[in-house]
């Protein structure tokens, strides 16, 4: 990809922080950087889309590592399952036959798979090494009549953020618009109606989270012409151009994709979040809102009504046992601020949150529901997390599968958050989920077990500071601080 | 905590947990050196309990029997004990000889200890024989009381009692520790215990010992006619000098206090998890005065980690536990410390200390009270039959007898940090394996189908 197609892509004007400097997209920091390239961020915004063929083209780490390490699910065919790749080795990059081998992986996927479509991954030793990807993807979908996608987004390229943008546009250039649903059917409970048709950007189906949230949708008359990418196939991406409104679930990267639904299709769309009752409930308004079907606003409101009454009854015993406790959150972007809501309807208290990856409007959003004192983490290292941690006598973290072990290592209570995790969270049935994990982790015996020194080693625990070091207090000594003070 | 132990009271047993005490004696007696077990009941006591631990074991067992008929059924049945112990010893010269009774032969009030005195009057040459003679009715008890009863004979007829010894002289200077291992255990938890002892300087004689019997090994010989392996009578011997007694399982706690009554020697119960192994490891080292090597450190460590790394999947995980009262006791200690939600327990004998289990209901009785509760519990702990009742709805974790469809059942370690840590792992892959998806797949019925699409051009 060349220089200049990537700067017009940091160049997002969806994006509120689309400055003159780019401060809204951080380069990395050699030394200091944790997250994802950009060709992870670019096969992991397309790899739910289940019935295609992703090719990774490079050597092995590319897709050997990264095989099937995420939580999203599929239901129909599950092709994006399996890890294809051309495993470039030493002869075919020293000899350049890295272009040939590829037309010859495409040719056998199609024989033996029969995909809808083929999606070919750039990487970074046959970008080095000059591939021409695009011209062989073009020979490959002439030669076998099916679309064969290049995906240009080799490591080198930038952050995991640009590999989500890119992803994106390839969707949009290649793929969105280049078919036609079929015509809106009426509603099932309202025959006198058709549906609504809405497209998802960036909502993955962790843990088939997003099958709680799509039996709201279809009750609601809403046909969901693709979800990207979670549970959808080639063909609901190809007609994403005819949606009545869109929303963008949790990557601010991909925004790309919802102004050119709007710039090119005319489609409406807000930014929204399926974790915790509140976000639930306002993403289902302004889908109503955006769609501007007065029954439709009133149903919502009436559905919005009866769930968030049944989900607070099943939520009222855990939010007894969870009330007061102190979680340190560390996330990336739009869930910096989607989680804290979430816990704070839990009676949780959010003592500081990571926005390492959330632009400035993602804090406005955390100042608003956190207050204006709100600690917000640029760094995520382990002894900054364990830092606040420490300073804020946080009973939890809540974050990525990469700072679990700091975590545990730390003795200190956990919750998952991230892609890798196998519990589903969205939603109002997601909220009981996640009020139940919040109570498996914090109300474990292990806490004194794994916190107590071996009987004959007299002295305190060595490998952790006595700070962090701090076992649940009792209501005894939760009196006597307050005596203390 | 205190629950209601529920005493099973049907008339018909479905499906039953636990066998009889003479298998668990015979058990024991393989964990002697030299030993032949000799059942004295019909030839179809020794054969099924034969089956049963070969099964097990997948190992040969050298079992005899008296094969009581219907003569020696009604007219008494001494003279074939007499003549069966002559015919062993002189055949297989063994060094002992385990005698146990049976349902029928308790049923006909037979006198094992006079038979065997009897044995030695008629046959003088036999004298170096050592003969344990053990009551182990099929009427009482379990696996686990006939084995607690063959310790306990093993120490009275060998080390009191008119044919006893003087105790031999010991020639190594560290301390000696005995250790009473429970049917629960198995050879792999006899050796760390081993090894924990000689780790802290301590010499250690286990009886039985079936960590150099029942460990699965190929013998010099081709056949062996008795056991091989397993504790020797010089090693018995030297127990009046040990200066304490680990048990392992409540029910060699009679065992215990005979060598504290007899020999002053103190003891203390320890079971499985961090605790138990904590004051296990305390306990040696107090009586040692020598320091914890690293490596034990080491271990604990290791299990702590795996607490950590397990708990999100056992914590507050329902299951329910199937086994002897001894194995109940121990599991349910490691359960509790990571925080599994027991709602039932299933056992073989009743026992004050089931009182005290954190488990929402425990059962004496039959693997049948298990099934109310297959639709609420995500793990059951328990032996082959459980896994028959329960699997694959829902996976088992093996323990006790009879494990026959699996291998390896002499390695699975139970005790120590290590065992601790090895359980955590089987049962966190157990669910892992049986894991499904939390939400059910959602097919909305307004979605299309590739060819419903219509290619107008964009």
């Amino acid at each position: 990809m060349k220089r200049k197609e990537i700067a017009e892509l940091l160049d997002e004007p969806a994006c509120p922080d689309n400055k003159g400097d780019k401060g809204g997209c951080a380069r990395p920091t050699p030394g200091a950087t944790a997250g994802g390239c950009c060709f992870d961020g670019a096969q992991i915004s397309l790899l739910p889309i289940a019935d295609v063929a992703h090719i990774v083209h490079g050597p092995i780490a590319c897709a050997g590592n990264s095989w099937n390490n995420r939580g999203t699910r599929a239901s129909g065919r599950n092709l994006f399952r399996l890890g294809f790749t051309t495993d470039l080795n030493e002869q075919d990059v020293i000899m350049g036959r890295a272009e040939k081998r590829l037309l010859h992986a495409i040719k056998q996927v199609i024989e033996r798979h029969q995909p809808p479509a083929v999606f070919v991954y750039m990487t970074c030793v046959p970008a080095l090494e000059g591939n021409d990807v695009n011209a062989i993807c073009k020979l490959a979908e002439s030669r076998w009549e099916i679309p064969v996608v290049p995906v240009d987004a080799a490591g080198f390229y930038g952050s995991k953020n640009l590999g989500n943008r890119i992803a994106g546009e390839v969707m949009v250039k290649h793929v969105i618009g280049s078919a036609e649903p079929p015509a809106k059917p009426v509603m099932q409970h309202d025959p006198s109606r058709t549906v609504h048709d809405i497209v998802l950007i960036g909502e993955y189906n962790i843990a088939g989270e997003f099958w709680h949230v799509s039996p709201l949708l279809e009750c609601l008359g809403y046909r969901v012409l693709s979800c990207m990418s979670g549970d959808t196939r080639f063909h609901e991406i190809q007609t994403m151009h005819r949606a009545d409104a869109a929303m963008v679930v949790c990557s601010r990267a991909q925004l790309n994709v919802a102004r050119h639904l709007q710039e090119r299709w005319g489609i409406p769309w807000f930014e929204g979040s399926f974790y915790g009752v509140e976000d639930t409930s306002n993403a289902l308004r302004e889908f109503a809102r955006l769609v501007g079907d007065e029954q439709l606003i009133a149903e919502t409101e009436q559905l919005i009504g009866e769930q968030e009454a049944d989900i607070r009854a099943q939520l009222a015993p855990y939010k007894a046992r969870l009330e007061g406790k102190k979680a340190l959150l560390y996330t990336g972007g739009v869930k910096s601020w989607s989680v804290v809501s979430a816990l704070q309807e839990l009676g949780i208290e959010v003592v500081a949150t990571g926005t390492r990856k959330s632009t400035s409007e993602d804090k406005s959003k955390i100042r608003e529901l956190m207050g204006e004192d709100a600690l917000m983490l640029e760094q995520g290292g382990a002894s900054q997390l364990l830092g606040a941690v420490d300073q804020h006598n946080a009973d939890l973290m809540i974050a990525g599968g990469r700072n679990m072990y700091t975590a545990l290592k730390a003795r200190l209570p956990f919750l998952d958050i991230n892609q890798e995790r196998e519990h589903a969270y969205a939603g109002y049935a997601g909220m009981l989920t996640f009020a139940k994990e919040l109570c498996r982790t914090l109300e474990s015996p292990i806490w004194s077990h794994v916190r107590s020194a071996a009987p004959w080693e007299q002295a305190p625990q060595t490998v952790v500071s006595p700070q962090i070091d701090k076992a649940p207090k009792t209501d005894q000594a939760k009196a006597q601080e307050a005596r203390d003070e | 905590m205190s629950n209601v132990v529920r005493i099973a009271k049907d008339p018909l047993v479905e499906q039953p947990l636990k066998t009889s005490q003479a298998t668990g004696a015979a058990l024991a007696a393989m964990g002697l050196a030299g030993c032949v077990p000799l059942f004295h009941g019909s030839q179809g006591c020794c054969a099924f309990a034969k089956v049963y631990l070969i099964q097990h074991f997948r190992e040969p067992m050298p079992f005899q029997n008296t094969a009581v008929d219907q003569i020696s059924a009604v007219m008494g049945g001494d003279d074939s004990v007499v003549s069966a112990l002559a015919l062993i010893a002189e055949k297989h010269q063994p060094e002992m000889i385990m005698l146990m009774s049976t349902g029928l032969t308790e049923m006909q009030g037979c006198d094992l200890q006079r038979l065997v005195h009897q044995f030695y009057q008629d046959h003088p040459q036999f004298n170096h024989i050592v003969v344990v003679a053990v009551n182990s009715a099929d009427f009482s008890g379990s696996l686990q009381s006939g084995y607690a009863a063959a310790v306990k004979a093993c120490l009275e007829q060998v080390l009191l009692g008119p044919r006893a010894k003087p105790p031999l002289v010991r020639d190594s200077q560290r301390p000696l520790v005995t250790l009473l291992c429970s049917s629960t255990y198995n050879a792999a938890d006899v050796e760390l215990l081993q090894r924990y002892c000689d780790a802290l300087g301590l010499d250690s004689i286990a009886l039985p010992d079936l960590g150099s019997s029942l460990d699965g090994h190929l013998a010099a010989d081709s056949f062996s006619p008795t056991s091989t392996g397993g504790t020797g009578l010089e090693q018995l011997r030297q127990l009046p000098h040990s200066r304490y007694t680990l048990v392992l399982g409540e029910s060699l706690l009679d065992s215990a206090q005979l060598l504290e009554r007899e020999f002053g020697t103190p003891y203390q119960v320890f079971g499985m998890g961090l605790a138990s192994s904590d004051a296990l490891i305390n306990c040696l080292c107090q009586i040692s005065g020598n320091p914890v090597p690293a490596w034990i450190s080491r271990e604990r460590r290791r299990l702590q980690d795996a607490l950590l790394d397990t708990h999100f999947l056992l914590s507050s995980a329902p299951m329910a536990l199937a086994a002897e009262p001894d194995c109940v006791l121990a599991y349910s200690a490691l359960l509790d410390e990571i925080g599994v939600d027991l709602q039932l327990v299933v056992t073989t004998l009743n026992n004050h200390a089931l009182k005290q289990l954190s488990a929402k209901e425990v059962v004496v009785g039959d693997l049948s009270a298990l099934r109310p509760k297959l639709d609420s519990v995500e793990l059951v702990l328990g032996n082959t039959h459980c896994a028959n009742l329960c699997e694959p709805a829902v996976p088992v974790h093996r323990l006790g007898y009879p494990c026959h469809d699996r291998f390896g059942n002499s390695e699975r370690l139970q005790l120590g940090y290590q065992g601790a840590r090895a359980r955590l792992f089987e049962m966190a892959n157990l669910l892992k394996a049986n894991h499904h998806d939390e939400v059910p797949a959602h097919h909305s019925p307004y979605r299309f189908q590739p060819e419903d699409l219509s290619y107008g051009g964009r």
